[in-house]
């Protein structure tokens, strides 16, 4: 089977938001709300945006999986993710953390989508990172605006040649 | 009843936490530790009857741990609670002594249907 594109990538990711709205934040409504826009470099994310990024190794290279949104939409996925209510308050670092578990998560729900495909994939930890990821050698880059329940977000892929396997 | 939960994660350790008491677990004891290193030292110290322990963390994951548990000659019941759950990750854990693997995002349901099994 051929390695997975860029199409597959955004399907599975998509998939995989879906699935954590639903089952770990309670959320019923997931949707797309336009067009995978496949030039990151053209529109950058907007530096005030927050992301949690996931490194993933491949067969032939290498990828980040991003989970971003405002400030107001991070501390919302956190309250949601621990089942607090919204008037809670919430430490800056236990939203980082919970951030960090979620595009963890999603990358899970990724792998086990593509496993047909990439049955190499390697994820590695996750990390917060305000404004765009900054990753050398990128080839390819994409960024799915979705909403999580009432939250805006946006998926990213971004796309580089691979690290040397240890 | 004790359960130690292992995730470098505290948001996780709080919803493992919240899931045992709504799958019926709220009388057992809930220990934490951050990562294999730590819970090895606290297996050591007072042995749980159970460990929930997450896969990729950093200083020792929870393989290793499962690993450095059985080359002690240390019985303890251990299951994975991680996001990765591909049918090779669910071997790799069968084939090291997992009692089992529950993939993220989890339920309720999963958490009493799969520890009736073990506790």
């Amino acid at each position: 089977m051929p390695p997975a594109g860029m199409a597959d990538w955004i399907q599975a990711l998509t998939d995989s938001a879906g699935e954590i709205a639903a089952m770990s934040l309670g959320f019923e409504e997931c949707r797309v709300t336009g067009q995978a826009c496949e030039d990151l470099l053209a529109s950058p994310t907007d530096p005030a945006w927050v992301g949690a990024f996931i490194s993933v190794q491949c067969r032939e290279d290498a990828l980040h999986l991003g989970l971003v949104a405002d400030a107001s939409g991070c501390e919302t996925l956190a309250k949601a993710l621990l089942g607090m209510a919204p008037s809670e308050i919430l430490p800056e670092e236990d939203v980082s953390d919970s951030l960090r578990e979620l595009v963890n998560i999603l990358a899970g729900g990724v792998k086990r989508r593509l496993a047909a495909q990439e049955n190499t994939l390697q994820l590695g930890l996750p990390q917060v990172v305000q404004g765009p990821l900054e990753v050398a050698d990128l080839t390819e880059a994409a960024r799915i605006p979705m909403t999580l329940g009432p939250i805006p977000v946006q998926l990213q892929i971004i796309r580089s040649r691979a690290l040397p396997r240890p | 009843m004790k359960i130690l939960i292992v995730d470098d994660s505290k948001a996780m350790r709080m919803i493992v936490k919240r899931t045992l008491r709504q799958a019926g677990y709220e009388d057992h004891v809930i220990e934490e530790a951050n990562n294999g290193v730590e819970a090895y030292q606290m297996i050591q110290a007072s042995a749980p009857d159970l460990v929930l322990s997450d896969w990729n963390m950093p200083e020792m994951n929870g393989l290793q741990l499962l690993q450095t548990l059985k080359q002690n000659k240390l019985e303890i019941k251990l299951g994975f609670v991680t996001s990765e759950g591909t049918p090779e990750m669910k071997q790799k854990a069968e084939e090291e002594g997992a009692l089992f693997l529950i993939s993220k995002p989890f339920t309720v349901e999963t958490f009493q249907q799969t520890l009736a099994q073990v506790l």
